[in-house]
């Protein structure tokens, strides 16, 4: 049989030397990384009393002052992990001392400098330092890095950084334009980085969501959502009509946190549109905001032809009172016999069970009197009652 | 004359075997060349992708994110049979995840033992009349518990009908428009959701699926549920394993994910749009390897449809899984994924390889899985006899064999040095010198015994496939300390 032996022992010393090199690369990482990880231990120990005057000085009037010592490449870099870290758990005039405490240390300008670096990997480095810090100074540099990337995950990590370090909302806009021509439609993620933002972005939204193009409406519906601004439903009102069945959702969500006192017919409206999304929605909004003068437009929900609707519409009456549990127990009385009752009487069973496990707690044992009191007085109409207070 | 015309027939015979030999080296060595090949092609795309992945951990802080509203909710799917020992932690551990809006649905699978008895008793669980939707038609629900003082936690009793038909059930109970599968014998670490869906909040839309990391539990310690203590296997089995898993998930996946090519997303952490699960009909029931299978329905969904779409990975969100600890519950999970794979090549493999309508997947994946992985015992078994044939027609000597042995070995030995090249760089989660002495060392351990046994477990499956054997086999729970 012929084989080529040499050739094959010829590729076996190749592999050979190839497993040792990976070896010895492995080791070296391994090593690398322990003897970071001891240093980083010493710096701890050699900056504890450092870091605690940091943390106790943020909310004096004095800007704090660099440590007494020079550090090494290695401590360096620990505190400018530690400072990151604070930075990201404060707000305020907090954070800018320690933006202060990050220029006066050298970190603003030695990450400027390093933000000039032909290495992408320095450049990125440097790109997350800057946004960690707020430097404004970076934010053209930072956008024209944006425009250049590619569609990866350091993408969010740049546009992370310009928001942060953004003072005004056309950067912030430019950074949304940006992100948006890579058609991926992360739109949630792009309203999180905004949030890191120093500049406050509710006339931002506010714009957005009469954008002609949709996907700022996303943005804008997403990001207004955190905002209790009854404007907010003048805004979004016309946009319960859209085109785009998610806009329609996010528009009523954004329309019914709004305000606490809706038109009738508005919600006569959401309760009968056609996705039950919206209208379980629109259930569990009425239940929230507790006014009774929604418990009729409520008792029709129960009438629905989803079962999932007609559970929210039970379970949101329970919560509206004395007359929401009156409405849901005459409504199961009437049907009584029928599968729609029985699953009405079943989910009152249900609360009534789960209230009396929760006595100790007043507003639970007055829910719970209530309720039998009412269940009693519709169900058991031949049992004499009476009402506890 | 007889004795001639036995010589002859026999001369002949030998002419014909040796020459039949011949050629399957060659065949032979082409193969285990491409296979090589492209073991390193895909190697090579997972290093190429370790240091973005790298600088997506260092530069993405989860802390922040976990509390975000903007996170997608997930309803967490954990389907339980016979689970008494690991539930009531698993559960610890999913309720104390670090995520803004989540639910865990735990399906009790009609458990034997007392799953469902530890599960009401610890969270005081009480039945409701709950809705459900009817999407994927799945077996009898015989109630949903839940207790307020929980309120992210349910746990559906059904008649036992799999593991699929509790994914199933878990489906139609849940709120949320993301499902995520979990064992009921592992444990998720409490930022391993957030960054699945910080990879998700990346393209939303098109991301259909996530597979998580899966790191072996066995010898860490366990405290509510989180894991505190991360260590090296003690024994051998979970240790082999270990190396195994390392070169499997950081080796092979993130390259796989890297071309959307990736076919299976662990069934122990997977997190899925489930309007797409939908869509594709839910999970198989009545077979092993549902997990490969759902991964490759969703390929076939997206590709026959034109749907833009990736099956991603995300090797920093952790998932602790047991890993058996003896030959014989090894070697019937080794022997149940052998039937899985066969079983999944056959109903769907075979309809979309080769076809490049199927893009990636049908044309590379697809036939490295078969070719590579289902008929890899084949090969393995008639490599052996064709070695016991040259040494037994003198067309080879031990020198020989000794050498092409040791270029296999050191070149599969290169691909165990790459996964803990990329363990080390990205995460080295293991922090003592001692563990990794242990990984190499057990790396090369692979090679004496551990792997030809899973050729031969492989082929049992196929065996068990063929005999219609669709049992999931002897699983024996202990608790996460031991």
């Amino acid at each position: 049989m012929y084989t080529n032996l040499n050739a094959a022992i010829q590729a076996l010393y190749i592999i050979l030397a190839f497993n040792l090199v990976c070896v010895a690369i492995i080791y070296a990482i391994k090593l690398r990384s322990i003897r970071r990880r001891k240093l980083n231990d010493r710096f701890q120990t050699k900056f504890k009393d450092y870091l605690t005057y940091v943390q106790a000085n943020l909310d004096g009037m004095e800007p704090l002052r660099v440590p007494p010592w020079t550090m090494n490449p290695v401590e360096r870099e620990a505190m400018q992990e530690k400072l990151n870290d604070m930075m990201e758990c404060f707000s305020g005039e907090q954070r800018h001392k320690l933006v202060r405490l990050c220029a006066d240390l050298g970190f603003v300008r030695h990450h400027l400098g390093r933000f000039n670096s032909r290495t992408y990997r320095v450049k990125l480095d440097a790109a997350y330092h800057l946004g960690c810090m707020r430097v404004k100074e970076a934010v053209p540099a930072l956008l024209d890095m944006l425009k250049e990337h590619p569609l990866n995950s350091a993408l969010f990590v740049v546009a992370r950084a310009v928001a942060k370090c953004a003072r005004s909302q056309q950067e912030l806009e430019a950074m949304v334009q940006i992100l948006l021509q890579h058609n991926k439609k992360c739109y949630e993620l792009i309203v999180n980085m905004i949030a890191d933002s120093e500049v406050d972005a509710g006339s931002l939204y506010t714009g957005y969501v009469s954008h002609e193009n949709p996907a700022y409406v996303r943005i804008g519906l997403i990001g207004l959502n955190v905002y209790t601004d009854p404007a907010a439903a003048v805004a979004v009102y016309r946009l319960m009509d859209s085109e785009h069945e998610d806009i329609q959702f996010k528009a009523v969500d954004l329309y019914l946190k709004s305000s606490r006192l809706l038109p009738r017919n508005v919600v006569g409206k959401l309760l009968s549109h056609p996705n039950l999304n919206i209208r379980r929605l629109t259930i569990e909004a009425l239940a929230d905001i507790k006014n009774t003068a929604y418990v009729e437009l409520m008792k029709s929900s129960l009438n629905d032809a989803d079962q999932r609707i007609v559970y929210s519409s039970a379970k949101g009456l329970l919560r509206m009172g004395e007359e929401g549990m009156v409405a849901l127990c005459e409504i199961a009385a009437a049907v009584q016999g029928t599968e729609r009752g029985q699953f009405m009487q079943q989910l009152i069973d249900d609360e009534i069970k789960h209230l009396s496990m929760q006595l100790h707690n007043w507003d639970k044992l007055m829910q719970y009197n209530l309720l039998m009191y009412t269940y009693d007085k519709i169900f058991r109409k031949s049992k004499r009652i009476y009402r506890v207070v | 004359m007889w004795v001639f015309g036995y010589q002859v027939v026999l001369d002949s015979f030998l002419k014909g075997l040796r020459e039949f030999l011949l050629n399957y080296s060659y065949v032979a060595l082409f193969y285990v060349i491409l296979v090589t090949l492209l073991y390193y092609f895909i190697f090579g795309f997972s290093i190429r992708h370790i240091f973005s992945i790298k600088r997506g951990i260092q530069y993405n802080r989860m802390n922040k994110l976990s509390s975000s509203s903007q996170l997608p909710p997930v309803s967490l799917l954990v389907p339980a049979y016979n689970e008494e020992l690991t539930i009531i932690e698993n559960v610890r551990s999913l309720l104390a995840l670090n995520y803004a809006e989540y639910e865990v649905i735990v399906v009790n699978d009609g458990s034997q033992d007392q799953t469902l008895k530890c599960m009401l008793e610890e969270f005081k669980l009480e039945l409701i009349h709950s809705v459900h939707s009817s999407s994927i038609k799945t077996g009898k629900i015989r109630g949903v518990y839940y207790n307020p003082e929980y309120p992210n936690l349910y746990l559906a009793d059904k008649e036992n009908g799999g593991k699929a038909d509790s994914l199933n059930a878990g489906i139609n109970l849940s709120h949320y428009a993301l499902i995520s599968t979990i064992d009921a014998d592992s444990l998720l670490e409490k930022d391993a959701l957030t960054r699945i869906a910080r990879v998700y909040m990346e393209n939303p839309e098109e991301t259909v699926a996530v597979g998580g990391n899966v790191r072996i539990v066995n010898s860490c310690t366990v405290e509510d549920g989180i894991v505190k203590d991360v260590q090296f296997p003690r024994k051998l089995l979970p240790a082999l394993q270990h190396v195994e898993y390392t070169k499997a998930f950081l080796g092979g996946r993130i390259g796989w994910s890297a071309v959307n090519g990736l076919i299976i997303i662990s069934g122990a952490f997977g997190v899925f749009q489930k309007e797409m699960v939908i869509a594709v009909g839910g999970y198989r029931g009545g077979y092993p390897g549902e997990d490969m299978n759902i991964v490759i329905k969703l390929h076939r969904h997206c590709l026959d449809n034109n749907i833009p779409y990736r099956v991603a990975f995300c090797p920093d969100a952790v998932c602790w899984t047991q890993a058996p600890d003896s030959y014989r519950i090894l070697s019937s999970q080794r022997k149940r994924w052998g039937r899985g794979n066969l079983k999944n090549m056959i109903e769907e493999g075979i309809h979309m390889v080769l076809r490049p309508k199927y893009k990636i997947f049908g044309m590379l994946t697809l036939p490295y899985n078969i070719v590579f992985e289902t008929l890899n015992p084949y090969f393995r078994l008639s490599g052996l006899l064709a070695i016991l044939g040259y040494w037994m027609l003198n067309m080879t000597d031990w020198y020989t064999v000794v050498i092409f042995s040791l270029v296999n070995l050191l070149s599969c030995f290169a691909l165990s040095l790459g996964a803990l090249f990329i363990e080390e760089t990205a995460f080295s989660r293991y922090p003592k010198l001692g563990d990794l002495n242990k990984m190499i060392l057990y790396s090369l351990l692979m090679f004496v015994g551990y792997r030809q046994i899973g050729v031969w477990w492989r082929l049992n499956g196929h065996v068990q496939f063929l005999r219609n054997n669709n049992s999931w086999g002897t699983m024996v729970r202990t608790n996460f300390n031991k």
